[in-house]
């Protein structure tokens, strides 16, 4: 088996063995270090995987069971998909380790690893795959998992509510995406990322005259007429999972409502799959802002679309993130913010614009997972999510309180951390493309979004400390093993460390070509070896 | 008659009665305001506090924060929908009149 597909064949295996191993198994302390193990394995695996792809400089295609595209699924990873798999891999271990102190005993942890694992396996399922309808697939698997984690605490009304709106409006979507996965299909004769964006692009005929004479068998729907409805119904869905304006509604109820971990997978992780499947749809598959594609003329439109989209969210966040009292809904919304800013930033159509995207989607990540997470330590000594009655925690562990801070001003956009460069490189992405208006967007919300995390940051840093606090829970292990990691990531995230990865992330979404020619060449190759096979 | 216009006769009652009964209920109805949800913030005790750090954008975005909570942010399905619904419409509409017109292909 090739790593590619190790990664999450492993996660959805030992997805499904926790609660098997639970009727034998009853220490809850195996469970923690199962599901820490594995994290770590998959990690290892998926940056094997990158390094693999940096090295070759072209992405893979796996073929699923042996069967070549486009009758059988295939996962095709390049530097775009490869490095947003490897961070996700890296930073559910921090937060496994931080389940491991927030979840102690509890005797839902088996249940808790199963859902955790099978989400990973959905996100990483969203970038690995090379296939249009397995995107559907991983979508589902992703939201179904996470309705049940929004659901943890089963016997708490507000979980139960929350957690069914995300679920509601889940399948709205799912359902939606499935329509434009059947029209893909309708219209494209197969469901390959590669061969769609083949399609798209009919000056790549002259290349591949060999490979047309087998594929356009397969085609026989009106694609011009198609694609419109197509991208409509996926743009919709992956707005909804990104949590952008106006599909953002379900975010800030159903990430306060589940455990604090699970709020950092969710802010941190879980809305990127929007973002990427927006990118990879727009920029890889459809070329929308490629020269080559027949629907280039389409990019002004979306320009306007996405910029619009991604502004309001940007500008609508922050103003909400200062009314609130909760402070998980708080932090919440600025999700919502952060995510409009990545989507302004690829609305560009230019490669600086999709690098700029991707670099504010991992400090985004990084910042967020530790802002949930330290906040969460307040929430946990505290027992209240009430801003004004949160307890400065940080006053008895320095490590909570700088956390706390550190993510909050890389998150506001303060040098010399990650968030800063990223807020920079939008900056200028924005100037580079002219556009002013989004400089303008960009500054007022990280203005408004500062307001915000400052009503975080005085309670937990300069407010009373807990006169009834169990210190020695603050001090435990896993706490710092969760926390330190984060934090220290939010310091190295400058552009000396992922200038080259993100460059080559982003001129592999701007640039389809290898993508394309690997999903070919892969049919290509499978057709002459039946033909050289005996019975071929 | 033959089996494939009675089936469209058929629909064409269904469709016309499903109208006759949805359009007097879809005229009655009107967007309901909350007060309170569960998932969300109780925001019937939102007040101006003049220690908070945000308060004079508050101040100054007062209506604003008003309009967004009564109107927009108020936990029931049917509000979320009268924003997200025409935004699909919008985008559907959009690409299928630029894709079409535009000459793409």
């Amino acid at each position: 088996m090739h790593s590619v597909s190790a990664a999450p064949a492993l996660l959805v295996a030992v997805a499904f063995s926790l609660p098997l191993i639970y009727l034998k198994v009853r220490s809850v302390k195996f469970f923690h270090g199962v599901s820490l193990v594995t994290t770590v394995s998959v990690f290892l695996l998926t940056l094997h995987v990158q390094h693999y792809i940096i090295s070759r400089e072209t992405p893979i295609v796996y073929r699923m069971g042996g069967w070549p595209p486009p009758l059988g699924i295939v996962y095709e990873v390049d530097a775009l998909s490869a490095l947003l798999a490897t961070y996700t891999a890296l930073v559910i271990v921090f937060i496994v380790a931080y389940s491991y102190w927030y979840l102690g005993e509890d005797p839902g942890t088996p249940y808790y690893y199963s859902l955790l694992l099978g989400a990973e396996a959905g996100l990483l399922g969203i970038y690995y795959t090379g296939d249009v309808f397995n995107l559907f697939v991983m979508l589902e698997v992703l939201g179904i998992t996470c309705y049940g984690l929004v659901a943890y605490y089963r016997s708490s009304r507000e979980a139960v509510e929350a957690s069914f709106k995300y679920a509601f409006f889940g399948a709205i979507a799912g359902l939606l995406y499935f329509v434009a996965a059947v029209t893909t299909y309708a219209s494209f004769g197969n469901l390959t990322m590669g061969f769609v964006a083949a399609h798209t692009r009919p000056l790549l005929r002259h290349s591949y005259q060999y490979f047309y004479q087998f594929i356009d068998v397969f085609t026989w729907g009106n694609i011009t007429g198609a694609v419109a409805v197509i991208v409509a119904l996926s743009l919709w869905t992956f707005t909804f999972k990104a949590g952008v304006f106006p599909n953002h509604f379900w975010l800030p109820d159903a990430h306060p409502a589940a455990p604090t971990p699970i709020s950092a997978v969710l802010s941190g992780l879980v809305v990127n799959a929007g973002a990427y499947a927006s990118i990879r749809f727009l920029y890889t598959i459809f070329g929308v802002y490629d020269p080559l594609s027949q629907f280039y003329h389409l990019s002004p439109y979306f320009s306007v679309v996405l910029s619009f989209i991604g502004a309001a969210s940007a500008v609508f966040a922050p103003i909400m993130m200062l009314i609130q009292r909760d402070v998980k809904r708080l932090i919440a919304y600025s999700t919502i913010m952060h995510l409009g800013l990545v989507f302004t930033g690829f609305s560009l159509g230019t490669a600086l614009g999709v690098k700029a995207s991707l670099y504010h989607i991992l400090t985004h990540a990084a910042g967020k997972a530790l802002l949930f997470m330290s906040a969460g330590v307040a929430v946990e000594a505290s027992k209240t999510r009430r801003i004004t009655d949160l307890k400065a925690v940080g006053r008895l562990n320095p490590l909570v309180g700088a956390s706390v801070a550190i993510s909050c001003f890389s998150l506001v956009g303060l040098p010399p951390l990650g968030g800063f460069f990223s807020k920079f490189a939008l900056y200028q992405a924005f100037i580079e493309a002219g556009r002013f208006e989004l400089t303008a967007v960009l500054l007022i919300s990280s203005g408004l979004a500062l307001l915000g995390y400052f009503k975080i940051i005085q309670p937990i840093l300069f407010g009373f400390p807990p006169s009834d606090l169990n210190t020695s829970k603050l001090r435990e292990l896993s706490l710092w093993t969760s926390l330190l990691p984060l934090l220290l990531l939010l310091i190295v995230l400058n552009p000396i460390t992922v200038e080259v990865l993100l460059n080559e992330a982003a001129e592999s979404a701007v640039l389809a070509g290898k993508y394309i020619s690997q999903a070919v060449e892969s049919y290509i190759s499978y057709i002459r070896e039946v033909q050289l096979s005996p019975g071929g | 008659m033959d089996a494939p216009s009675l089936m469209g006769i058929l629909t064409a009652i269904s469709i016309a009665v499903s109208l006759a009964i949805w359009i007097p209920i879809a005229l009655k109805v009107r967007v309901r305001r909350t007060e309170v949800y569960l998932s969300g913030e109780p925001q019937a005790g939102y007040r101006l506090g003049i220690t908070e750090v945000s308060w004079s954008v508050r101040r100054v975005f007062e209506k604003l924060y008003a309009a967004i909570l009564n109107y927009v942010q108020t936990g029931v399905f049917n509000d979320w929908f009268a924003i997200s619904l025409p935004y699909l419409i919008l985008l559907l509409t959009l690409l299928t009149v630029v894709t079409l017109v535009g000459g793409g292909g």
